[in-house]
């Protein structure tokens, strides 16, 4: 990247900017995964067209399939939206639910611990992220703290928190959650997430959930490369400043 | 993918739609700044961060035949690690209580990710019919709210008890807290199961069950003979050992058994192969070589028995049928020779000469039984010849002698536990329309109140709306219109004929089930409920052998939504304006100090209990309970922290135990508890209890009769050795990968036990099967599909499987994938409510389809062909 061409002010929009993209994403994401969507939300994305707009498509040929396949799904006519609605109600569900083993259990340590279980080593070293930024569970201590959902959700505050601190010109601060986001991807999300979505384009049933699974696989490495950049034009920033 | 940043001003986020985007959160569709996660307050924040580890002792809750210790390490709330009993140091009189695989398996199933959530209900359920009933086990679910759920379960109790009454609600569980005993009750089912046919002959012939010495006296035996056993796979916790110690103290060890077992392997100094069901032949093969050799305890027999032979037969009874006569075959005209038994048994004539010689003449001889040979068709007349043939060896009330069975916690020692909790003060509300279940399981059944239909009919009285009543002594009338399996959720797997029990799961108006992970009986639930595991609540105390209780503490929170059993019935009792404290307490703890501070210790002297735990003013306070402070002999918290009391042992202590002793001693004294005061190998009494029952016949004397599908069907021409359609015979084993059903979805013990169907190698090789071959099991009833083991530890003409795999049900072929023995069993109700899980005739075929082992398979996806 060549900061140089650029002039203080637009260098700053545009990492504004691209922060502004990574909240939207990561906010989408935790919509997705946190729990069953909601039949309003559903009807929402279809009808205003928002899975579209999700952005990176050009940047990671997994987003780019995987956008296309949801949104084709919720754009078909073949289906009712009830029944469009409804598919990937009980997809969600058997993917991520129960009541039988979930076929992608959307948590870290059922992955990464080494017997694949619930409440590991994982889920502590997840806590433990999530108190430093004075977070926990809604549902603290009675579920993990490291689902899918939660872990995009953390992201999501971080993200939108750096971008806060970057547009009020706090820089130390803004540079200080990047890392901690950019470490999160490295020792987290991006150790697991892979498997979970190996998993989810394995026993996925709806379009939906196999294009969500590649966009979020897709997103995170674009992601991991978009905080490297902001990283260093944070540090020219606080160099220059 | 690179210069983000400069793309960020070319490529800018769509304003459109995420100005559609904010909208729509504060629109409330979508959500908002906070979801899953909340914010805690910077000061909360490192105060809620970990405070280290600490180690937690917990139960091992499951009914294997075993109980131990296990101590978890919690950190930040979560059990990084888990280990067995170092309480103290390991020595054969004082043993540590340490834990098998399973124990130490246990955290896989309390966090698995299988889990069951949340509740949820089947998504074409309706209420008042079921919706599409046939879709149970196989339709969608859809998560719902704990309201609800309880909503839905209370309308559907309260449609069928208004319309119906509660005869029409079976309720498959074991009583206990149960709001349904509020409103008029509901049906139960009964079964003597685990014991098989051992509670009426037992009290019948001698006044009651077992019967063995104390474990320290088993090192005074010259001879064990063991039947049916294998305590390293169904007695869990320490009798192999226990077994190992009377061994290397110069007992010799034989066990009687189809399959050359692990246990055999380890201990016996032989193994005398016999067919499944054929033990009475074999016993009377011994009584006719003792007979003809007379070598028999005839003293013993003079003094302490009625019915050995003509001479000393009840008042009344025709002096012809006596034992020694019908064994010689002097009126029937068939010497019950060793020949004459090994036709049957399958066991050498010599090999039986041999056990009977050494059983006869070696003494003392401990001579016990496991209850699995009576767990036949007429499994009564192997109880009685077990009995008959052990008390001609006049090894009773003697040390290192004795007779009885013993299985599970009791295996090879009984007598009066040493250390016992106190009463929790839990409310207990009989069901008004059934009577006691233990009345009738220990064999003391009354005509009070019906007990409802035996566990082989149950299905059957679903789908026909009859069974055999023990109340009336006939058949009665029964229209059950909803399944509720809430607070207890096996049955289904665990009870013959499986695939009958799910026709009748399917016809029933509407099922409802509780537990911690989606077993075959939830599985087949319109509504499923989360439950806790004893890990998740405040204590929990487990019974184990005489020497030892255990008290476990809360190691997690409850997991997601799931909830304590109790609570769910209080709530559904609240739904119909029942008072909560009616129903159950809830406040565990004080649950807990109940049963702790009323726990009680033998005396040194034996003379008598005393209390067990002191109790401080403090401790109270602390827990903040109500109670009196006491003086015991332990602390409550250095109890809490150890999580068990055991007792310890030493040879010459005042805690042993011989059976029978003070009858040997003084019969006219001390008589034992039948109808004569003596041993009865004539019982009427007997023949005149089974009867009642209304399904068999069975003389006053043992005999050897021919059962359903025993090994005499294994054959088209029995007389000539022609084999049938079903030419093996199947055992229905405790296994070691679980208890009975619990722990079966765990991998690590699928791994390591990977339900493999048994089976005699020539047998095999004869069918052209090889070692993991996958083979379809059929019975008259089901079919499942297994890797065989060829093996030349198991007998020919016997296969062995694990009881208690989960089905698997493949609805179009009617194949069950799992190997759930319940597939194969049929529902032949018999003698006193015995489930006659090994007599069961199968045939064995290669399967074309690839089985891959189950440890490999997504739980519960099975296999590809």
């Amino acid at each position: 990247m060549s900061q140089e061409s650029h002039p203080k002010g637009a260098m700053k929009e545009a990492a504004s900017l691209l922060m502004e993209a990574r909240v939207f994403a990561y906010d989408l994401l935790r919509q997705f995964y946190l729990r069953e969507m909601e039949m309003k939300l559903y009807a929402f994305l279809r009808d205003e067209h928002v899975v579209r707009g999700f952005p990176f498509a050009d940047e990671h040929e997994l987003i780019r399939e995987g956008l296309e396949q949801a949104t084709n799904y919720l754009d078909s006519p073949a289906l009712s939206m009830e029944e469009a609605y409804d598919k990937v109600h009980w997809d969600f569900t058997r993917l991520f639910i129960g009541p039988e083993a979930p076929l992608a259990p959307p948590w870290e340590s059922a992955y990464l611990s080494e017997y694949k279980l619930l409440f590991q080593k994982q889920t502590m070293e997840v806590r433990r992220i999530y108190r430093k930024y004075e977070f926990l569970p809604a549902n603290y201590p009675h579920e993990a703290d490291d689902h899918l959902g939660l872990e995009m959700e953390f992201m999501f505050h971080l993200a939108a928190q750096a971008k806060a601190a970057l547009d009020e010109g706090n820089l130390e601060q803004a540079s200080e959650q990047l890392k901690e986001q950019a470490l999160f991807l490295e020792e987290h999300l991006l150790k697991w997430i892979p498997k979970l979505v190996e998993d989810i384009l394995k026993s996925a049933e709806t379009d939906f959930h196999r294009g969500m699974a590649k966009v979020l696989q897709g997103f995170l490495e674009v992601d991991h490369q978009a905080i490297a950049e902001l990283l260093q034009a944070v540090e020219n920033e606080r160099v220059i400043c | 993918m690179s210069n983000l940043i400069e793309k960020a001003l070319a490529h800018r986020l769509d304003r459109r739609t995420f100005l559609k985007w904010s909208a729509a959160a504060s629109a409330g569709v979508a959500l908002t700044s906070t979801g899953g996660l909340k914010k805690i307050s910077a000061e909360l924040a490192p105060e809620a961060a970990s405070n280290g580890a600490k180690w937690v002792p917990v139960t091992c809750w499951h009914n294997c035949g075993g109980r131990c210790l296990l101590v978890a390490k919690v950190e930040d709330g979560v059990v990084t690690q888990v280990k067995s009993d170092d309480t103290h140091p390991d020595s054969p009189d004082y043993p540590q209580q340490r834990a098998c695989l399973r124990g130490r398996s246990q955290r896989m199933q309390v966090f698995g990710p299988d889990r069951l959530k949340y509740p949820m209900k089947r998504k074409n359920w309706e209420p008042g019919t079921g919706g599409k009933r046939e879709l149970r086990g196989r339709d969608e679910w859809v998560r719902i709210s704990w309201d609800e759920a309880l909503d839905y379960i209370a309308a559907e109790e309260k449609r069928v008890l208004d319309n119906y009454g509660p005869w029409s609600i079976l309720k498959l569980g074991f009583g206990g807290a149960d709001h349904l005993n509020q409103l008029g009750g509901s049906v139960q089912s009964w079964g003597t199961v685990s014991i098989g046919a051992f509670p009426v002959p037992s009290n019948k012939m001698k006044g009651g069950m077992g019967g063995v010495n104390d474990r320290l006296d088993a090192r005074n035996s010259k001879l064990i003979v063991v039947f049916g056993s294998n305590p390293a796979w169904s007695s869990g916790g320490s009798p192999s050992y226990h077994y190992l110690i009377a061994k290397k103290a110069g007992a010799k060890i034989i066990f009687v058994d189809p399959f050359y077992n692990p246990s055999a392997v380890a201990l016996a100094d032989e193994w005398v192969p016999v067919r499944p069901a054929t033990d009475a032949a074999l016993l009377l093969g011994i009584a006719y070589y003792m007979i003809e050799n007379n070598l028999q305890d005839q003293d013993f027999l003079d003094t302490y028995t009625v019915g050995f032979d003509a001479e000393h037969m009840p008042a009344g009874a025709d002096p012809k049928d006596n034992f020694r006569d019908y064994v010689l075959g002097t009126y029937d005209g068939v010497p019950k020779t060793p020949e004459w038994a090994s036709k049957i048994c399958g066991t050498s004539p010599r090999q039986i000469r041999q056990l009977a010689h050494q059983m006869a003449t070696i003494k003392p001889m401990w001579l016990t039984s496991s209850w699995a040979p009576s767990r036949t068709y007429l499994g009564d007349q192997y109880v009685q010849a077990f009995l008959t043939v052990g008390w001609m060896t006049g090894n009773v009330g003697i040390s290192g002698g004795c007779v009885g069975d013993a299985g599970h916690i009791g295996a090879l020692n009984e007598g009066a536990a040493l250390v016992r909790p106190g009463y929790s003060g839990q409310v207990y509300i009989p069901n008004p329309i059934m009577g006691n279940f233990m009345e009738i399981f220990a064999g003391f059944p009354s005509k009070e109140k019906s007990y409802g239909p035996v566990w082989d009919e149950v299905w059957d009285a679903v789908l026909n709306g009859q069974f055999m009543d023990y109340q009336t002594g006939g058949v009665r009338d029964l229209d059950i219109r909803m399944i509720s399996n809430i607070g207890m959720s096996a049955c289904l797997n665990q009870i013959p004929n499986l695939p009958k029990g799910i026709q009748a799961f399917r016809k029933a108006e509407f099922v409802a089930a509780s537990d911690y992970v989606l077993d075959t009986t939830a599985k087949y639930a319109d509504i499923v409920l989360p439950v806790i595991t004893p890990w998740e609540k405040f204590g929990d105390i487990q019974y184990a052998n005489r020497e030892v209780f255990f008290w476990g503490s809360q190691a997690s929170e409850p997991l997601y939504e799931a909830k304590d059993d109790l609570w769910i019935e209080v709530e559904l009792g609240k739904r119909f304006g029942l008072d909560p404290n009616s129903i159950a307490i809830l406040d565990h703890k004080q649950l807990m100090f109940n049963a702790i501070a009323g726990a009680e210790a033998i005396k040194d002297d034996g003379s008598g209990y005393e209390k067990l735990v002191s109790i401080t003013a403090d401790d109270i306070a602390e827990l903040g309970v109500q109670g009196a402070p006491q003086q015991g002999r332990i602390g409550w918290k250095e109890l809490k922290e150890k999580g068990m009391y055991q007792v310890p042992r030493s040879p010459g202590d005042n805690f042993g135990h011989i059976a029978y002793q003070a009858f040997r001693k003084d019969p006219v004294a001390n008589p034992v508890f039948t109808s004569t005061g003596k041993f009865e190998i004539y019982c009427p009494a007997l023949s005149d209890a089974i009867e009642e029952y209304g399904w068999n016949t069975l003389p006053p004397i043992p005999k050897y009769q021919p059962v359903h599908e025993g090994v005499e069907e294994t054959y088209a021409d029995f007389e000539k050795g022609i084999k049938g359609e079903y030419p093996f015979q199947l055992v229905t084993i405790h296994y070691l990968r679980r208890s009975h059903a619990t722990l079966d979805n765990v991998l690590w013990l699928r791994e390591a036990f990977r339900q493999e169907l048994f089976m005699n190698k020539n047998d095999g090789e004869a069918l052209g099967l090889k070692h993991g071959d996958a083979v379809k099991v059929s019975s008259k009833h089901g079919a499942v599909l297994r890797n065989v083991a060829l093996s030349p530890r198991v007998m020919p003409g016997v296969v062995l499987l694990g009881e208690g795999a989960w089905a698997d049900m493949d609805d179009e072929t009617g194949i069950d994938k799992g190997g759930a023995t319940n597939t194969l069993n049929g529902n032949i109700p018999t003698t006193e409510g015995v489930q006659g899980w090994n007599t069961c005739i199968v045939k064995v075929e290669k399967y074309d389809g690839k089985l891959e082992w189950d440890y490999k398979w997504p739980q519960r996806i099975i296999f590809d062909v």
